[in-house]
């Protein structure tokens, strides 16, 4: 790299916010979709939006290519540097800029840590929604980027839902405000197409972010089946009996034992799947709704269905169920998750395949995921050193993915298409989609130098040529 | 209904199209738009024509394309609470149809039997349950389009959650048809609530209300809607200079008497007098909060994009200002959402210049409360004197690009949004 470029950086951001080391480089190599890897030349860590504009305008003006990174924990290789030399981290961006409770917002800076917004009101009783999984570390950002979810989405939505108003700067290094702290601006929602756009149109520098009411009242069930097909079975009952509960998520056998194994929550580690319902609001309609649900959990043989005695049996619970992926490192040395997504009547089906594909492939598939939204989370166990299984892998996740595509679903539900699922996105769009999706993107990034290669596939699979470290053909 | 009527029925501030079609397929949409770039004929999509007075005027007006005899359900899945309608149909007849299974789309917008699926989603039309619900955009998951060149795109799917791809839907809500032809949307929708209570509390000023709005917002408390009228909903000519919050809930029989008894509590104070409807009686004033923004005469009809916490100075300032010059005016916020209608009532004695000078003084208070205000009503005359969008804001360029982008010729719907587009 350009030691002039480097130089114009630290005069930017301070000597502290360049890394050009490479030990300290080889951080950045991935983030937690782990089966390709690209090692960015060099880091840059602003403070501001006027450093982040500072820093693309000087790389704009040379035509370099930068990818934006949070916290690193994306699913989808949405911040790897393919092609793109600079890496401009957010994580010095950690400030809450202004909290109004009246009015129930919050402006978090990009590398604000999702619980931070929440932890920051709860004492006034208020919180931020959208609850990924990995929120005790992933930046609001990198929410915007991916448009993330959560169980709570069941019910509250996702990240989109739940934000006001944007400020990004473009790959030209403009600043520009998207949406704002009022509803109904005026004009084309681009907030709306920003978000999720996998940090393909400019670096996000802040979030005006909508603040929710604690609920009243919590009602917490562990319901302990001795099939996955008798718990999915009542996921599509209890939607069909009108019931929209804040959380409704599954668990089948293979992670019930590595969680429990883990955190030791007290889970069946006989069962063949367990259902967490979750209902919130207010206490007085938890009732009606709770005789239900143990009504359609029994007719489907539940053996045993647990209320959470109090807060911190729920807390636990909570705990266990979000680092299920943490946990997973107990059952094999690697594992690749997917997110693909199917009308909530036909999880009953997309599991059958999965069991169908595992035999067919050989391999231990563990399930974890969002039952409610028909938003699964097959998790396929391997060993990176046999490259035998590592490539069965990629087949049968492809298989998966087809097959959730087959029953009128979605390549991913919250994780992404990254570098990950480009290849599959003409499964679910046409060249026409794609193309308007492409003109879209040039529309805030003309150059393409703000996180290229990603989401839209080109052509000639530019991936598999120009990554060297790349370990799987996807 | 003859040529001659079907364009009187599309005009729009007083100027006919030059033809009306009724596409019945998005094929034959797809068709017309292709037909109308090579002869170089601008195309402006409307649904029933319910809403026509949105937006700016027509820079020019050859073919008004109404989708209205779109009207199909295309895939409905109640127990997946997902339904994929083509954008001609009324809202009010999906409802009816989701209604079979108790489920309903949340949203609700003026004049449900003429508000088209379309209409709703270009417009980014809503309702007082926009405060629990949210809007248009919240529930739309996947959209079928027809581009200014006749293709066919789409966006998005039909499941609830999905983040293939950029979000398409998103981009169309509020675009009034400037971006493409709407032909088919797929919603998430919701069960319909068990039970509904309606509740009126009277106050001397609006800054009480709202304070008393904000401290409730921030409770407990489940609002379906919460809204502040300074006219009595039922009876019109409210009394001058008291306020009232609407209240409703809605959700489990338990859940909503709960909520009544915490409002009626707030009475043994003394203050605010309250009232309550139900059985019915309440159904006719949630009408009237919903369809005010288009119903009765008007001068001059207005929609403020304010935080709450600006909504009381905002509808005090502008009932004395309107009162100094002599107008009556009906204010309706849906509180909670910080979105104020106002609707100027019909007055002989009042000069263009008049009503002009009022709209910036409007517009003035709106940026001095760092808000908004768009002009959703007036005379064409004056229309074509003012920008009905107002200030737009650092975005622009990207919206114009976008346009440009996506609608080259500039065929579709021209003039009509922000900034001239």
């Amino acid at each position: 790299m350009d030691t002039t470029l480097i130089s114009h950086l630290r005069d930017i951001v301070g000597l502290d916010g360049v890394v050009t080391q490479p030990t300290a480089l080889s951080v950045y190599e991935c983030d937690g979709y782990t089966l390709e890897k690209a090692i960015p030349e060099v880091v840059v860590l602003p403070r501001s939006a006027a450093e982040v504009a500072a820093i693309v305008k000087l790389l704009h003006s040379k035509k370099i290519a930068f990818v934006p990174r949070g916290a690193g924990t994306g699913l989808s290789g949405g911040c790897l540097p393919v092609e793109a030399p600079v890496m401009i981290g957010t994580s010095r961006m950690n400030r809450i800029v202004h909290i109004d409770l009246l009015n129930r917002y919050v402006i978090a800076q990009a590398g604000v840590v999702n619980l931070w917004v929440s932890n920051a009101v709860k004492n006034q009783g208020f919180q931020y929604a959208p609850d990924p999984s990995s929120q005790q570390a992933c930046t609001i950002g990198g929410n915007v980027a991916e448009n993330s979810g959560g169980p709570h989405t069941l019910k509250y939505g996702v990240t989109t839902n739940h934000v006001l108003g944007l400020e990004i700067v473009l790959p030209d290094g403009e600043i520009v405000t998207l949406g704002g702290t009022v509803e109904d601006v005026p004009g084309y929602d681009l907030r709306g197409i920003t978000i999720g756009a996998e940090g393909t149109f400019g670096i996000v520098t802040q979030a005006t972010l909508r603040l929710t009411r604690q609920p009243q009242a919590y009602r917490t069930f562990l319901a302990v089946f001795e099939s996955v097909h008798e718990a999915t079975q009542s996921v599509s009952d209890i939607i069909a009996a009108g019931i929209v509960p804040a959380a409704l998520e599954m668990m089948d056998n293979l992670i019930i034992q590595a969680v429990e194994a883990a955190f030791h929550f007290g889970f069946p580690t006989d069962a063949g799947a367990v259902l967490i319902v979750e209902l919130d609001g207010l206490a007085a309609g938890l009732d009606p709704q709770t005789a239900k649900i143990m009504q359609v959990c029994q007719q489907n043989h539940a053996r045993e269905v647990r209320v959470a005695r109090d807060d911190a049996e729920r807390v636990a619970l909570w705990k266990s169920r979000k680092r299920a992926f943490g946990a997973v490192g107990r059952l094999a040395p690697n594992y690749c998750t997917q997110d693909g997504v199917v009308p909530r009547t036909k999880v009953p089906e997309i599991l059958r395949v999965i069991t169908t594909v595992a035999e067919k492939y050989h391999l231990r598939i563990a399930n974890v995921f969002h039952a409610g939204d028909g938003n699964i989370h097959p998790i396929l166990l391997y060993d990176e050193r046999n490259a035998d299984e590592t490539e069965r892998v990629v087949k049968a996740g492809q298989e998966i993915l087809q097959a959730c595509v087959d029953l009128g679903g979605s390549l991913t539900g919250e994780h992404g298409i990254g570098v990950e699922k480009m290849g599959q996105m003409p499964l679910i769009f046409s060249p026409e989609d794609l193309l308007v999706m492409s003109q879209i993107r040039s529309v805030f990034n003309p150059d393409n130098l703000c996180n290229p290669h990603k989401i839209i596939p080109t052509p000639h699979g530019c991936i598999d040529v120009r990554t060297p470290r790349r370990q799987v053909p996807l | 209904m003859s040529e001659a009527e079907d364009r009187r029925r599309f005009a729009i501030d007083g100027r006919e199209p030059r033809e009306v079609v009724f596409p019945e397929t998005a094929e034959q949409v797809a068709e017309m738009l292709r037909i109308a770039g090579e002869k170089g004929l601008t195309v402006t999509p409307v649904g029933r024509g319910a809403f026509l007075h949105l937006g700016g005027m027509p820079r020019r007006y050859d073919l008004a394309l109404s989708l209205q005899r779109l009207d199909r359900i295309v895939d409905y899945q109640p127990t997946d609470m997902t339904v994929t309608v083509e954008a001609g149909m009324a809202l009010a007849r999906l409802q009816e149809m989701l209604g079979e299974n108790s489920q309903w789309l949340p949203i609700d917008p003026p004049s449900p039997e003429q508000a088209t699926i379309g209409g709703v989603i270009a417009a980014n039309l809503s309702g007082p349950v926009r405060l629990s619900q949210g809007t248009i955009r919240d529930f739309l998951i996947g959209l079928k389009v027809v581009q200014a060149d006749g293709t066919v795109i789409k966006g998005g799917g039909r499941v609830v959650k999905n983040v293939a791809g950029y979000d398409l839907p998103k981009l169309y809500c509020g675009s009034f048809g400037t971006l493409g032809v709407i032909v088919e949307a797929t919603f998430k929708v919701r069960p319909r609530p068990e039970a509904q209570a309606v509740l009126s509390l009277t106050f001397p000023s609006a800054a009480q209300a709202m304070e008393l709005a904000l401290r409730l917002l921030g409770s407990e408390l489940q609002f379906s809607f919460l809204e502040l009228a300074n006219f009595d909903p039922l009876e019109e000519e409210g009394k001058a200079g008291t306020y009232r919050l609407v209240v409703g809930f809605a959700g489990i029989t338990e859940e909503v008497a709960y909520q009544c008894a915490r409002i009626r509590e707030l009475s043994e104070s003394g203050e605010p007098t309250i009232a309550e409807w139900q059985e019915g009686n309440e159904l006719t004033l949630v009408q009237v909060l919903r369809d005010f923004p288009v119903a009765g005469e008007a001068m001059l009809r207005c929609k403020a994009s304010l935080l709450p916490t600006r909504v009381a100075t905002f509808c005090q300032d502008l009932e004395e200002e309107a009162g100094s010059r002599g107008l009556a005016v009906r204010l309706l916020a849906r509180a909670g959402n910080g979105i104020v209608y106002s609707r100027f009532l019909p007055s002989t004695d009042v000069s263009p210049e008049k009503l002009l000078s009022l709209v910036d003084w409007l517009r003035i208070l709106a940026k001095k409360l760092e808000g908004y205000v768009v002009i959703e009503a007036i005379d064409p005359a004056l229309k074509e004197r003012l920008d009905v969008w107002g200030h737009v804001g650092g975005a622009f360029p990207l919206m114009k690009r976008l346009k440009e982008t996506l609608d080259p010729q500039g065929i579709l719907n021209p003039g009509r949004f922000v900034g001239g587009i």
